[in-house]
């Protein structure tokens, strides 16, 4: 990533999946912090934390309890202070009217969830790739 | 002719009868005239004929008369003469005044006369004679005087005279006896004609007589067939006046409201309306009548009626409006439509259990494809974090344990990716488009990527077809992913054809691979159904599944030729009016 010293929010309630994520940042040496929330509401209330530093990428899941990605997305997207943190989202959904309902979001990705762990490690370096290639808004 | 009403017809009749009569009562009435003339004619002239006769004989006797006198010398005969020569002169002018107004007769009469004078004249000169001379000296005088030439041609004057009045008398008779014939040939005529006449227009009143009759009964036999059809219809049909008073009420009323017709004529038809409706039909009517406003007549609508037993049910009332003898009358056809509504209904909850059903299923393949999958991923993560993480303290026993879980991990991942796409097909619509299948099957050959001893022979030409594009391609992918992965063949040929017939197209994918016996020819195309033990060949059993699903969701069919060792031929048609 870019900045290095920004942390990557990453909202997910499968710990197995969390783990997946973890393990391949470790693989690929992101020293970015990393944290988890289990779900769209516990992420909200991270971002709206006084004095807090917005993340400078949001890993997301679609399908979790209390709050799902989809709602998290919209009211994430009306924020203005949170508007412009790239989503990418990390989904097991192939369903096209999740695709279609991110990207009306602005999602800056979709990425699905291989069950091959090898490969997923792949998409995440590539995720990674592209983040650190790219400009953000400060 | 025929637009005329009878009355007229014959009247027209009975004038020309009419004018018929006049006209030979004209001329019978001028012929009969003719006859009087004629015979009036042929009077005048034997009368002149007669006149004539005695004429002639008045001078024979004059002369006889002075025959006598001449030898006897009697002053009686002298008398006797002045007599006759006075009956001359009255029937000379008798004579006259019979034919005055024929002046060729006046002149014959008058040289007649003439003569006459001239006879006497000569008589009398002999008279005188022997009055004054004696007897020898008169008889000497007779002898030279011309008195017998000159009575010779009195009498010649005298038959001429007849002879041409006999020649009137026959012509007059002649032109009596023809205008005699004339009359009666014009009363023949004429009674003939009217005879004619008469009978025509009785013909003709008989047959419009007959004409009305006929119609009369054919009336009535309408009249009576409309009345049946009414007593005979399922539907219930019931008249009411302007008041909304019912006038008629059919079988079908009875049976469908259980009020019989003498209970129901004459009563107000609100009695067939439950409660809300009862009391407002009046209003209804009264409504109409003012304002002329249409809200049931004359359309169709569906309302609520009521039994005699109170219950309700519905129906589908139409009203149209009639006039009958100067009054406003309305019919009312009405049709239960309770098994209808019941149908209606019955369809309505199945379309709603069909619709959440289908939602379910829907639910259903989303949570497959989370939920499923979610520990599925967990446990092929972890399986290889293992293998990583221990593979100092594992041993080769453990190490291919772990190779053959993150294996099976893989083969549950394409099944459930498998169901995802065979329930997906019919369930996610994709936009209807003409699809260039030359480009369709290029895209699938791409995704494929055939190895190297596999040649793909594809025809020229494929049709566009109006589909949907990820169906195409999906269809084409399973086929030829199926021939290639089962191909054994040193050197593997696939072909891809297409033949047009009437209706549809005729596609085919042929391999020269390991073929399939006939007795799988169905199995094959059931899900979940292969015929290679999986770890040989990975496959799910759902492509040739996914390849039926998808033509016979396009109206074609699909099925398969075979020889075990030498190759299969995939068929599959597609309508050419493209579909759904």
């Amino acid at each position: 990533m870019k900045s290095t010293c920004k942390a990557i929010l990453l909202v997910e309630d499968d710990e197995v999946d969390a783990m997946t994520v973890r393990r391949a940042l470790k693989e690929l040496h992101v020293v970015n912090p990393l944290v988890q929330v289990e779900n769209g509401e516990e992420g909200l209330s991270y971002l709206r934390q006084p004095g807090q530093v917005v993340p400078c990428i949001i890993l997301l899941d679609l399908n979790m309890p209390v709050m799902g990605g989809i709602e998290f997305l919209q009211l994430v997207k009306q924020d203005p202070a949170l508007k412009r943190i790239p989503v990418v989202v990390l989904t097991t959904s192939e369903e096209q009217q999740d695709k279609v309902a991110s990207f009306d979001l602005g999602v800056a990705g979709y990425i699905r969830k291989p069950v091959d762990y090898r490969q997923f490690v792949e998409a995440v370096r590539k995720v990674d790739a592209y983040w650190t290639l790219s400009e953000l808004p400060q | 002719m025929k637009k005329w009403p009878v009355e007229k017809q014959v009247l027209v009749g009975f004038a020309f009868s009419l004018a018929a009569l006049l006209l030979t009562g004209f001329l019978a009435y001028r012929s009969a005239s003719g006859f009087i003339r004629a015979s009036d004619a042929a009077i005048r002239s034997e009368q002149t004929l007669t006149a004539l006769e005695g004429v002639s004989s008045l001078m024979s006797q004059a002369e006889s008369l002075q025959r006598r006198y001449l030898i006897l010398g009697e002053e009686v005969d002298l008398a006797g003469r002045a007599q006759t020569l006075a009956r001359i002169e009255e029937i000379v002018a008798g004579l006259r005044q019979l034919n005055a107004t024929d002046p060729g007769f006046g002149k014959q009469l008058f040289d007649l006369e003439q003569r006459i004078a001239a006879r006497l004249r000569l008589l009398e000169g002999v008279f005188e004679v022997r009055r004054t001379q004696g007897f020898a000296a008169a008889r000497e005088r007779l002898r030279l005087d011309p008195g017998r030439r000159e009575m010779a041609a009195l009498l010649a004057q005298l038959d001429l005279m007849k002879a041409e009045e006999k020649r009137r008398v026959g012509q007059s008779r002649d032109a009596a006896r023809q205008q005699a014939t004339q009359v009666q040939l014009i009363f023949g005529f004429a009674l003939l004609l009217t005879l004619g006449i008469l009978t025509l227009l009785y013909g003709f009143i008989r047959r419009q007589e007959h004409e009305r009759r006929r119609a009369e009964s054919a009336l009535a036999e309408q009249s009576a067939r409309l009345a049946a059809v009414v007593e005979t219809a399922l539907d219930a049909i019931i008249t009411i006046d302007e008041r909304g008073i019912i006038d008629s009420f059919n079988p079908a009323a009875e049976r469908l409201f259980g009020h019989a017709r003498e209970e129901a004529l004459g009563k107000n038809v609100s009695m067939l309306m439950p409660a809300p409706y009862r009391e407002a039909h009046d209003g209804y009517l009264q409504h109409y009548a003012a304002t002329g406003e249409k809200r049931v007549i004359g359309i169709g609508r569906e309302v609520v009626a009521q039994r005699r037993d109170g219950s309700t049910f519905p129906i589908e009332l139409a009203v149209s409006e009639m006039q009958v003898g100067g009054h406003r009358m309305f019919t009312g056809l009405i049709h239960d439509i309770s098994q209808r509504k019941e149908t209606e209904e019955r369809q309505a909850r199945l379309i709603s259990e069909l619709e959440s059903a289908n939602g379910e299923l829907k639910n259903f393949a989303y949570v497959v494809s989370h939920d499923l999958k979610a520990p599925l991923r967990a446990i092929g993560s972890l399986a290889d974090w293992i293998a990583t993480d221990q593979s100092e303290k594992l041993d080769a026993d453990g190490k291919e344990h772990l190779r053959l879980l993150i294996q099976r991990v893989r083969r549950m991942d394409g099944l459930i990716d498998g169901i995802l796409q065979y329930s997906r097909v019919g369930r996610v619509r994709e936009t209807v488009a003409e699809v260039d299948l030359n480009q369709v099957v290029q895209e699938a050959l791409a995704l494929l990527a055939p190895p190297p001893h596999i040649r793909v022979e594809v025809a020229p030409g494929l049709p566009v077809v109006h589909s949907e594009r990820t169906r195409m391609l999906q269809l084409f992918q399973n086929l030829l992913s199926n021939a290639i992965k089962y191909l054994d063949k040193p050197e593997g040929l696939i072909k891809i054809d297409c033949v047009a017939h009437d209706q549809d197209w005729e596609f085919s994918v042929s391999d020269n691979g390991v073929g399939i016996e006939p007795r799988h020819f169905k199995r094959i195309f059931q899900l979940f159904q292969t015929l290679v033990p999986k770890d040989r060949v990975e496959s799910t059993g759902v492509g040739l599944a996914l390849v039926k699903k998808i033509v016979e969701l396009y109206g074609g069919r699909v099925w398969v030729e075979s020889q075990p060792g030498a190759g299969s031929v995939f068929y599959f048609t597609l309508p050419k009016t493209g579909t759904t």
